[in-house]
């Protein structure tokens, strides 16, 4: 029980995260996953920002120098 | 009364510097060809693309380095990235570049290496149906 409110109670996302994995195992998301579902559902509000390297930027993070904001879209293709 | 403003088909010279202004590590290889680099996340390894713009058809996009793996999603049969569902109208031929298919390379980078990692693409896709 203790475990479950450190979980709930963290407020950095990552050791919050952690933190659930510990009780949950790997059915729980990676903090790389939850952002990923972050990223998608910007994408197609056209949300998304890159920077001028190419790194995708949520909204509120920041980087130096310029970014564009990417249109929204959805991916297509051929799947092998 | 003023014309309401038409917008252009951007040309090639439009193009480049759009592309330079953006994302500078980007080359133009003349031939309507641009060669760069982009690395969506900080930790992750920097690949090498190629771009084709078609002139008017929707440019490819091509990841010359590193090598894509076997089996990977959302790419064409030329080995190009599938960037954007056609029937979306999300890229026109009067869209720029680097606002558009520079962009868009990197979301697919991002998901590409989630994919490796995990085998679920994450991004937002359309089921392709074989005709």
């Amino acid at each position: 029980m203790k475990k479950i409110e450190d979980a709930y109670d963290e407020e950095d996302l990552e050791k919050s995260v952690e933190k659930w994995r510990e009780i949950f195992g790997d059915e729980f998301p990676s903090s790389e996953e939850i952002r990923a579902q972050k990223v998608k559902a910007s994408q197609t509000q056209g949300k998304v920002m890159v920077s001028s390297t190419g790194h995708i930027l949520l909204e509120g993070e920041k980087t130096s120098g310029r970014t564009v904001k990417s249109p929204p879209q959805r991916f297509y293709g051929e799947e092998k | 009364m003023k014309k309401p403003f038409k917008e252009k088909v951007p040309d090639r010279g439009i193009q480049i510097f759009h592309l330079r202004q953006r994302f500078p590590q980007f080359q133009y290889k003349g031939k309507r060809v641009w060669i760069g680099t982009l690395q969506p996340m900080p930790s992750s390894q920097i690949y090498k693309i190629k771009i084709v713009d078609k002139g008017g058809a929707f440019p490819r996009v091509y990841v010359l380095k590193p090598k894509l793996v076997k089996g990977t999603p959302h790419l064409y049969s030329d080995g190009s990235l599938c960037l954007f569902y056609p029937k979306d109208f999300s890229w026109s031929k009067k869209s720029l570049i680097g606002e558009t298919i520079v962009p868009w390379t990197a979301l697919w980078l991002y998901f590409y290496e989630l994919w490796l990692k995990t085998g679920n693409w994450y991004g937002e896709s359309v089921e392709h149906k074989p005709n």
